[in-house]
């Protein structure tokens, strides 16, 4: 819990960290970010925080003074290729699957209740969008969720953000290989197909690990 | 006062008294700036920004050229006062950087890099006012500026900004406009009707993405008849100094070459 | 494809095209800021087939022949209004600047069909654009404005319609200028331009009576002040330090109490303090000065000269401040009028009306919000109580109002400030800043107040989630709970983790007295117990037994569930019923005080299951004297489980003869002596309304229909136990914790609370009322009684429990052993014992009485006399709450069923009237158990010291007075602007209201 900065009194802070070592792949230098490094972590803040998933308002304690701070860090273990969709797709499920301490205000007086006093509740979210990154090829037709090596050939990158409800967050397709407007739409189509399977999985994913987890007896 | 603002009243009429449709303004100047190669100024109503190129040149770092075509350097600054609070920003500003990358990238299949091997080639993007659609400002900027330092092109790169109010769509938003509606930016080649940029980080449902995606991809070859009679124009006035007389323009062009034999 | 253009704007008139100001941000720096306009040809004028704008105006309304029904300007004319029929964008933007809800307003009205509305849209247009001159004020310049586009109307038109060649030129129509602003008028006049006040055109039009009615509330032809020069003044005065305020509370020149809004007039409070009869009257904003209900605040009261009565009126918030602009705090808007009006009504009403005066003060300050309360730091017994016992409600469930929306586009990402309207009446409208305005419209939102500053008309706060869209259940019972701040959050893991391991499994073990569940413990397994319950009851606290006795006397037995064995002190557990302090029961949901493990299963005295029982048995002799009472912890097994309409049949089936039976048989025969005693003593029968909800099937739980409930004997027999073993247990803690048994008393009302309804009765029914004793009460309510319509004395009932103060739970050390004393029930001593597993206070009775009879020690905590105060404040305040959170969720589902019988019929109610206003009616629907107002538009006269008001009707005078009887048209109504469903009453017979 932090005191907000003043221009945003009555909005909690959420800020991202990706964490990329040489460990994940050999292209990673120890030191300085990298282009890709810089992409990355632009990409994840406008996914996830710009596009607003979480309902920044809800975390507003006392405003003015008590914000929570989510502080969301992703650890890329190993990268084989399309780290971008990976690292949104691991926030977002992060994101809905945190639970935090509930709090209740007294006058100025905050308490923040352990998990065992009172159950920790869910984020409030607006909505859960994926991101799903295209490679295109001068002569072969484009290919979602490319490895490393589909990456590194590739004449250029599209990558979508939606959520499962068809409403777009991020569209990034800077330089590459010009395309037709009708190949930037038919993209569009088959994102919102995919985030829709996503979406489904994540819930599904969700839930079963909510049922391992018993939080309560009514 | 901003929250005052109607973004598009019952009458049709935007904030500043345009329609849906009507771009604002578009002022071009392509004369020589200093030293630079080429350079263009563009303004998009109040949004300003002056781009100069120079080279192809040879790479200042070894290390950054690439031995079968040219490098594309793009440095941005914003100038204080551009806003109406005055505010430094520094050149690591993340969106700063953010996008010159992406103007880089946009020109990295535009321009025929080829024909220079390691070789660089530096655009530098002043911002002097901003008042919304600030990056297709600097996308058509440096396509003016690159055509007048003579580097071929494979075409031109016109970009605009589209906005949906409600359900309609806008053209060339102002910052008021950027600040409570959800946008777009795309540049278009217009020869190709391909489309080499778009960037979009606000929430727009697909069927209006889709909507406002054609209008933009037409609303670039508006842009791009301008920005052609802009460079008619400007090729009459040399053309037209060329023929009258040799000797004014004769001394520019001994200047010239010495800067030329310079760069060999 | 539509056709993109590039709109180019003349570089050489920058000085109309470009304009330039400094404008404050919301954090108080300065920044300059740079604008263009693009002025064009094509902005229509929309006068039909003008030939000149043909292109451009499809869809023009306004008829080329201008309006020729004005008898001045036989010509045919255009009006064009300034501030307030060619609107002029300037004039729509001053309105919008002024007042967003008007604005909206406004909007409406030009878009409605019939209308020949026509917005020009000037300032875009290149010959009417101006740019402010210097030092001209923005009034003025919008003044110049209109003007011109006046002046280029009138141009127009003789263009659009040249002289054709050989006819006489056919006559123009005019456009007049309306304008109430005089030094705008004179310039228009010098310019040579046609334009009247609005009253002069009224006037001389054909029908101006009604008009001119209309316009009566509109001021003079002066020029009004702008709100700017009103600005940032202060409108509450500031408060007292807080020194100075206990100082003055201490020496008496100031008092201190708690804040009560008036629920009827949000421009009146009160405060109730201990040094008068009445509580303190505060009349207007000003003298409320910023209190919020249920803040402790100081009152300074004035002389008795200055004193007020309350004003009987409804004065409603929403239609009063409805133009009221979220963004300005500052703007006084229309509001004051009502505000001055009220004030001279006030100076009037005092005059009729001296009886009814009451001390009248204003609030110099706050000693603790009811919202922003300061902790204090306190001595208690472990950190754990500490947050308990101070949890105050700091939220509040509200709805956006709509038209305080700067935009409604669902995709507008800018933060917008709008009014937050409390569900509460109570409380005053919230505004808050949020980005998310247009998706909140229509749902039920939690919002909670930061501050308020004496610049600013309303609260500030800020939002903090969505519950759900209004109307829908999810959303109102979760809304419901919030309001009466019922804690619902589901048991955490470490009070789950205090209940028996062997969770559902648990049982009694084999009697063996080495095991520690037997004891001290008495095997009762073999009485022939049973419980008498509602039917669907799942916490069964309560069984009972009767048997004679060899020597004659009857043996009766009340055994309690045993919670006080599960719940031990100082565990989170009962850290949390203790918080909890009251299950609550909506129509729909239960809210458990403690796990459901303990309260529907190892606590529920559940029938052929052994259980763990707190017993008091009694010898009593025939007539139901007490001859002995001994209290004993035990293990029972019931026998069987009734509903109270079972009982009733066996007890009057004269077939069976089974022990069972003949056990109810004794018990109720004893019972009927019990009544019988208390009635002698002068116990109070008091009715309160109390409607059943029928759910049509448990999956809808849409309700069908509401009906009163049915009291039958076992009722009764059940609660005369009830009421006896609490009165045992009470006198047995006492004697054994003279300073720290938790009691419940009544305190009798004081007489001063009873002085309306006397006088009403009186005047109305020549009825009197003796309030000497509760037993005088109780003999003159029974006299109270209209032959010809038995509700009447349900109705006195009920208007006399209002009159009445609430019980509460107290520490028997803290209050003098005097007002000990029940005065409903007529006893002198009184606790709760017999529902533990849902009320707390009956947690903390039965360690008491398991310490007197020496079962075990008693916890350190119940020897505390300022810990239990502590606690019992907590329980008053939930049982308070939940009793109203109980109603609510009542009337919730009343308005449902009106809502669904209301789609098939117009539903019309039997009511009476229990209060008359100056500009209405309190009724009260005993069939629906709501109480509603009817308000009438019109004038009409009041009567306050005979409570009648007289409305004229079709040429003749209808009188009604309190406890008449009327009949009511009675519909839910969603507010257009908040989204909030509310009970409407309109009056049916015997005159019809709506008319009115």
């Amino acid at each position: 819990m932090v005191k907000p900065p003043s221009e945003r009194p009555l909005e909690g802070i959420i800020s991202i960290h990706s964490e990329l070592s040489p460990m994940a792949s050999n292209e990673y230098e120890p030191g300085r970010p990298t282009e890709e490094e810089v992409t990355l972590t632009r990409m994840l803040d406008k996914v996830l925080r710009r596009s607003d998933a979480v309902d920044k308002e809800s975390l507003c304690v006392l405003a003015g003074q008590r914000v929570w701070h989510i502080r969301l860090t992703i650890h890329v273990l190993s990268d084989a290729g399309n780290m971008v969709d990976c690292a949104c797709l691991a926030g977002i499920v992060a994101l809905k699957h945190f639970r935090r301490p509930e709090v209740e205000v007294e006058g100025d007086e905050v308490t923040i209740h352990h998990p065992s006093e009172r159950a920790p509740v869910p984020l409030s979210m607006h909505h859960t969008p994926f991101c799903l990154t295209f490679a295109f090829f001068q002569d072969t037709p484009p290919l979602l969720d490319p490895s490393r090596l589909e990456q590194t050939l590739s004449a250029g990158l599209l990558s979508v953000a939606l959520n499962a409800q068809k409403e777009l967050c991020v569209v990034q397709k800077a330089g590459g290989v010009p395309l037709a407007a009708e190949e930037v739409l038919g993209i569009m189509d088959i994102a919102v197909v995919k985030a829709r399977e996503l979406d489904k999985l994540v819930e599904a994913c969700l839930l079963e690990d909510w049922k391992g987890r018993v939080v309560e007896i009514r | 006062m901003s929250s005052r603002i109607e973004i598009l009243n019952d009458g049709g009429f935007r904030s500043d008294g345009r329609k849906q449709y009507e771009l604002r303004d578009v002022l071009i100047d392509l004369s020589q700036q200093g030293t630079a190669d080429g350079s263009a100024q563009i303004s998009h109503g109040l949004t300003q920004v002056l781009v100069t190129v120079f080279g192809p040149r040879e790479a200042k770092m070894r290390s950054h050229t690439l031995h079968d075509r040219a490098v594309l350097n793009v440095e941005m600054s914003v100038a204080p006062f551009s806003t109406g609070e005055r505010r430094k920003r520094s050149k690591a500003d993340r969106r700063i950087l953010e996008m010159a990358s992406m103007i880089a990238s946009t020109f990295e299949p535009v321009v025929q890099t080829t024909l220079y091997p390691r070789s660089q080639i530096d655009i530098y993007v002043h911002v002097l006012q901003q008042d919304g659609s600030l990056l297709p400002a600097c996308i058509n900027a440096t396509t003016l500026a690159l055509i007048t330092a003579g580097v071929p092109l494979h075409d031109f790169v016109c970009a605009v900004t589209g906005g949906v109010h409600s359900t309609s769509p806008l053209l060339d938003l102002t910052t008021v406009e950027e600040n409570d509606i959800p946008h777009m930016t795309v540049a278009v080649m217009p020869r190709t009707q391909k489309v080499t940029l778009v960037t979009m980080e606000t929430r727009l449902h697909v069927e209006r993405f889709r909507e406002l995606f054609e209008l933009a991809c037409e609303a670039g070859q508006t842009i791009h008849k301008e920005m052609k009679l802009a460079v008619k124009d400007r090729t009459v006035v040399l053309v037209g100094a060329m023929d009258a007389g040799l000797k004014g323009v004769a001394v520019d062009d001994r200047d010239r070459d010495v800067v030329m034999e310079d760069r060999i | 494809m539509p056709e993109i253009s590039i709109r180019k704007r003349p570089r050489t008139e920058a000085v109309v095209t470009q304009r330039k100001f400094f404008k404050k941000t919301a954090r108080g720096k300065v920044i300059k800021v740079l604008r263009e306009r693009y002025l064009r040809d094509d902005v229509a004028c929309g006068i039909h087939s003008c030939s000149l704008c043909a292109s451009q105006s499809q869809d023009a309304v306004l008829p080329s022949s201008g309006s020729l029904d004005h008898p001045s300007f036989p010509t045919g004319h255009f009006v064009l209004p300034d501030t307030n029929v060619f609107l002029s964008q300037t004039v729509m933007e001053e309105v919008r600047h002024r007042s967003l809800p008007l604005y909206n307003r406004l909007k409406a009205l030009v878009k409605a069909d019939d209308k020949n509305i026509w917005v020009f849209y000037n300032e875009y247009r290149s010959e009417t654009a101006i740019v402010r001159e210097e030092a001209e004020s923005p009034n003025d310049r919008n003044d110049r404005g209109i003007r011109k586009a006046t002046s280029w109307y009138n141009n127009h038109l003789s263009l659009a319609r040249p002289p054709v060649r050989g006819q006489s030129r056919p006559p123009l129509p005019l456009v007049v200028l309306l304008t109430d602003d005089v030094a705008n008028r004179q310039k228009a006049e010098k310019e040579g331009l046609s334009c009247v006040s609005v009253r002069r055109y009224v006037e001389s039009l054909k029908a101006s009576n009604e008009l001119l009615d209309l316009l009566a509330a509109v001021g003079s032809d002066s020029l009004e002040p702008t709100p700017a020069v009103a600005a940032r003044q202060a409108l509450y005065p500031e408060y007292l330090p807080m020194a100075t305020l206990l100082a003055g509370v201490k020496s008496g020149q100031l008092h201190q109490g708690h804040f009560n809004a008036n629920q009827y007039n949000y421009l009146e409070g009160s405060v109730p303090v201990a040094g008068f009869e009445k509580p303190v009257l505060l009349v207007g904003r000003e003298h409320m000065n910023r209190a919020v209900q249920g803040d402790a605040v100081a009152v300074e009261v004035f002389d008795e000269k200055d004193w007020k009565a309350p004003l009987d009126e409804v004065v409603d918030q929403d239609a009063n401040l409805k133009n009221d602009d979220a963004h300005d705090s500052d703007e006084e808007g229309d509001e004051e009028g009502v505000v001055a009006e009220k004030k001279t009504r006030y100076i009037e009403s005092v005059k009729p009306a001296a009886s009814g005066k009451q001390p009248t003060g204003r609030v110099v300050g706050i000693i603790k919000r009811n919202w922003r309360s300061y902790v204090k730091t306190s001595s208690g017994l472990s950190t754990v109580w500490l947050i308990l016992v101070f949890y105050v409600i700091a939220r509040y469930v509200c709805h956006i109002d709509s038209t305080s929306l700067t935009s409604t586009n669902p995709m507008s990402l800018s933060q917008q400030t709008v009014f937050a309207t409390p569900v509460s009446r109570l409380l005053p409208r919230i505004r808050l800043r949020t980005r998310q305005a247009p998706t909140l419209v229509g749902q039920k939102i939690l919002v909670t107040i930061d501050r308020w500053e004496r610049t600013s008309r309303y609260p500030e706060g800020h939002f903090v989630r969505a519950l759900g869209k209004v109307q829908s259940k999810e959303a109102e019972q979760e809304s419901l709970l919030l309001e009466f701040d019922v804690p619902y959050r589901p048991f955490g893991k470490a009070i789950l983790d205090c209940l028996p391991v062997e969770g559902d499994n648990w049982v009694v073990p084999p009697k063996n007295v080495a095991d520690l569940n037997w004891k001290d413990r008495e095997d009762l397994r073999d009485l022939i117990i049973c419980s008498i319950d509602p039917p669907g009851c799942q916490d069964i606290d309560d069984a009972l037994h009767a048997r004679r006795l060899p020597n004659g006397n009857i043996e009766a037995g009340v055994h309690i569930a045993d919670v006080s064995h599960f719940v031990h002190p100082d565990t989170p557990m009962d850290s949390e019923a203790a918080a909890r302090g009251t299950t609550v029961y909506l129509v729909d949901k239960r809210i458990d005080m403690l796990p459901a493990l303990l309260g529907t299963n190892l606590c529920s005295l559940r029938p052929h299951v052994e259980r763990l029982a707190f017993s008091v048995i009694w010898e009593l002799s025939p007539e139901a004297q007490i001859v002995d009472v001994r209290f004993t912890k035990s293990v029972i097994a019931s026998k069987s489980a009734f509903t109270y309409e079972e009982a009733q049949i066996r007890k009057d089936d004269r077939s069976l003869s089974d022990e069972l039976t003949e056990s109810i048989r004794l018990l109720n025969d004893l019972a009927k002596k019990l009544k019988e005693g208390r009635m002698a003593a002068g116990a109070l029968n008091l009715a309160s309304p109390e409607v059943k909800i029928h759910l049509d099937s448990a999956e809808s739980s849409d309700p069908i229909d509401v009906e009163q409930k049915e009291l039958r004997e076992t009722n009764s027999l059940v609660e005369e136990f009830m009421l006896l073993a609490n009165i045992s247990v009470a006198q047995k803690i006492q004697d054994t914790f003279p300073q720290t048994a938790v009691l419940r008393r009544h305190l009798p009302p004081p007489r001063t609370n009873f002085e309306k309804l006397q006088d009403i009765l009186k005047k109305r029914r020549g009825m009197t009322l003796d309030v000497s004793s509760s037993g005088a009460l109780a003999a003159s309510l029974d006299e109270c009684v209209d032959p010809s319509e038995p509700a009447f004395n349900t109705l006195v009932r009920i208007m006399a429990t209002r009159c009445m103060l609430s019980a509460e739970y107290f520490c028997s050390g803290s209050v003098a052993r005097d007002t000990f004393g029940h005065y409903g029930l007529a006893s002198p001593i009184y606790t709760h014992f017999t529902s533990p597993i849902r009320r707390y206070a009956d947690v903390l009775a039965h360690r008491q009485l398991a310490a007197a009879i020496g079962h075990a020690p008693l916890h350190a905590s119940l020897h505390s006399k300022s810990h239990v105060e502590r606690i019992l404040d907590v329980v008053n305040k939930r049982h308070r709450m939940a009793q109203m959170a109980g109603r609510a969720s009542v009337e919730f589902y009343v308005g449902l069923a009106l809502k669904g019988r209301g789609a098939k019929e117009t539903v019309i109610e039997d009511a009476f009237v229990i209060r008359t206003f100056r500009n209405g009616l309190g009724v009260f629907v005993s069939r629906l158990g709501i109480e509603g107002l009817v308000t009438f538009k019109r004038e009409i006269q009041f009567d306050a010291d005979n409570y009648t008001i007289t409305v004229p009707a079709d040429g003749q005078q209808v009188t009604i007075a309190v406890f008449d009887k009327v009949k009511v048209l009675v519909e839910v109504e969603q507010d257009k602007n908040t989204q909030r469903g509310r009970v409407v009453m309109a009056l049916s017979q015997p005159i019809d209201s709506r008319s009115l």
